[in-house]
């Protein structure tokens, strides 16, 4: 009884065996869309960089170049499809100041550019900027290769000496919208 | 009692890994093969031949947390929305496996005719085995990326996996001590042709909230994969390691010793225990080897810009260069030509078996072919664990054996691990005439939809066999 059992079940079994209401193609759909978040550039920076010899420089700017050569790597290029980078400045200085992020590219070409100004202030202040980059410019992010960081100190207000207190300070990081096919 | 019950249940659900349980051919002793599972179990036969490349054909493909079926199915939720839900619910334990064996040749003869009590056995096959745990946190970050998981670590040791493929070899020697107990051994050459391993990785990679800025961006790495017969494969292209194959798999490569164990034990009438220990070996990779090395810890907060003083002279600062140097120097990525040693995944089999129902008595007045048992059927349980690199995988099999007429038997398994509860197997070993043919395959419950199924396994062959007769040929 029950070898006929088995029999009859081992047959049906192996008869009916099948991948039933599978569609593989569906394989081609398949996106990857990883969000990668990364710092950036920052710094912190006194008053009496702005100071030579002792004297308030008069239009007086600090300005740092760096290259970014991530983004010229060709699967980022072809994969990034939006972007946005956030900058965020703190002032302690009673002074105003103004920021400008140029974005060059290989041939040192300035292609965008952006200002920040940054109030005086006797306590603290945080400006935070967002610049964003969607299917429209996204080429520029990919084209750049250098960032240029200038940074002015704004006439008026109590000169800058060796005691002028507080400080200056960047964070930045963008966050990274990769489309992958 | 259920206590303990449960927590063997529990165990269960965290151990990871496939298999290669071939819960349908061990014991069954009708199929000669059953020796390459225990070198100790009871020979029926007087000598048998399988028939070169047609003896033995397994295959075995297995994946447990998921089926094809959860990714394929033709039921209009975006296949997008199914690969997520799939990254998050399958564990890093989970295993994805293939395991493929072609017996070359597989001869066996008793010594001394049908009196003796010790076979021998010999042939070589090939086999190709892959095994890799699911690659959790690195699949999360590449269809992810890092930033729904800032302060939360990627574990680089989910990078588990390892491949090889090979001939055996092998010569086994079965000595029948007396009517209650019979042990043997058999001895293996393994001649690698291609094996990569990538099993001890350590690390993390995290971002994290930065003192100095937004984020901080650490990696600590130990990885390392080896290969050996992939760098001459890589240079000189796929034709010159097909010719080179041949060398490789006669004993030209590299090469590696083991063995099998393994016994019977009858202590009653009706009552059979057996045990074995399969592949306990090594292969020495010492020619064409390559290996890739990442190892060091980097912490990155961005770049930090100085505002050099450029009328000063202080010149302008290469950042990124420096922070690529500072990398490559911190976590040096090393192609290195070592020596290594792998270890085979080592099986363990046991079983205990009941044998009841007396044959039927035969029309004729004597039958005395010896394969004719006194006991047409046997139940029992048996155990199969697997050594894998995190921890082994261990099988539990219920059996029902029967001879369903003079030239067919079959054996019905029941199978419980971690891919199924529910896994049943149906083997059939013919014999017609000299010619053995047999037929196994298991989780036949999901052959209804193979789609659906965690893993699979078949195997067969043919075989010439004399049976053991009481009369000297």
């Amino acid at each position: 009884m029950i070898k006929n059992f088995l029999l009859v079940l081992g047959i049906m079994l192996l008869g009916s065996s099948c991948v039933k209401n599978v569609d593989f193609d569906q394989a081609d759909d398949l996106r990857l869309t990883p969000v990668v978040d990364v710092s950036l550039l920052f710094f912190e920076e006194t008053p009496d960089r702005f100071l030579i010899n002792g004297v308030e420089l008069t239009n007086g700017f600090i300005s740092d170049t760096t290259d970014i050569q991530v983004l010229d790597d060709s699967f980022i290029v072809e994969s990034l499809i939006r972007a946005e980078l956030e900058f965020e400045f703190t002032n302690s200085v009673d002074r105003a100041f103004r920021a400008e992020v140029v974005f060059l590219d290989t041939d040192t070409t300035p292609i965008h550019s952006f200002d920040i100004d940054i109030p005086a202030t006797q306590t603290e202040i945080t400006v935070t900027h967002t610049e964003n980059f969607t299917e429209g410019n996204i080429d520029t992010i990919t084209a750049t290769t250098q960032m240029v960081v200038n940074f002015f100190l704004l006439p008026g207000g109590q000169p800058i000496t060796e005691e002028t207190q507080g400080s200056l300070k960047l964070r930045s990081k963008g966050t990274f919208y990769l489309l992958v096919e | 009692m259920k206590k303990t019950l449960l927590i063997i249940l529990c165990l269960w659900g965290l151990i990871p890994g496939y298999t290669q349980n071939k819960q349908l051919l061990y014991d069954f002793n009708e199929i000669p093969q059953s020796l390459m599972l225990n070198p100790g179990a009871e020979t029926l036969h007087r000598w048998h031949a399988g028939i070169p490349f047609l003896s033995g054909i397994y295959a075995n493909v297995g994946v447990s947390g998921f089926t094809l079926n959860d990714l394929f199915a033709d039921n209009g939720v975006d296949f997008n929305e199914k690969v997520r839900n799939l990254l998050f619910g399958v564990s890093r334990n989970d295993v994805i496996s293939l395991n493929q064996q072609l017996e070359i040749f597989n001869i066996g003869f008793r010594k001394d005719g049908w009196r003796g009590r010790t076979y021998y056995s010999f042939g070589i096959y090939e086999e190709i085995d892959f095994f890799s745990y699911w690659p959790k946190d690195l699949a999360i970050l590449a269809f992810e990326g890092n930033s729904n998981f800032i302060n939360s670590p990627f574990n680089l040791g989910d990078l588990n996996f390892r491949g090889e493929f090979l001939t055996v070899f092998h010569f086994g020697i079965n000595k029948k001590v007396s009517e209650k107990f019979t042990y043997g051994v058999r001895a293996k050459i393994y001649s690698s042709i291609l094996n990569f391993s990538s099993v001890g990785n350590r690390g993390t990679f995290i971002t994290e909230d930065g003192q100095n800025n937004f984020f901080t961006h650490r990696i600590q790495a130990d990885l390392e994969l080896k290969t050996s017969g992939y760098a001459s494969l890589r240079e000189a292209g796929s034709d010159a390691f097909v010719s080179n194959l041949r060398k490789r798999a006669f004993l030209g490569g590299n090469l590696g010793l083991g063995f099998d164990v393994g016994f019977t034990y009858k202590p009653e009438e009706q009552w059979t225990i057996t045990g074995s220990l399969q592949d306990v070996g090594f292969i020495r990779h010492s020619k064409d080897t390559e290996s890739y090395k990442l190892n060091g810890e980097f912490e990155l907060e961005g770049i930090e810009l100085s505002f050099p003083e450029i009328v000063n002279g202080d010149g302008l600062n290469d950042y990124w260069q420096e922070l690529l140097d500072d990398l490559e120097e911190q976590v040096p990525f090393d192609t290195i030509s070592n020596k290594y040693t792998t270890l085979r995944p080592v099986k363990l089999n046991g079983s205990v078996k009941y044998t009841f129902g007396r044959k039927k008595p035969s029309k004729k007045e004597c039958n005395c072919e010896a394969t004719d048992r006194e006991y047409r059927n046997a139940a029992g349980l048996q155990l199969f664990a697997v050594g894998r690199p995190r921890l082994p995988l261990i099988a539990l099999t219920a059996f029902y054996q029967t001879k369903l007429t003079n030239f067919l038997d079959v054996k019905a398994t029941y199978t419980v691990d971690k891919f199924s509860f529910r896994n049943l197997g149906l083997g059939f070993s013919s014999e017609i005439g000299n010619v053995n043919f047999y037929i196994l395959a298991d989780n036949l419950l999901e052959l209804q939809n193979l789609a659906k199924s965690h893993n699979l396994s078949f195997q067969l062959g043919f075989n010439i066999k004399l049976p053991e007769t009481e009369k000297p040929y």
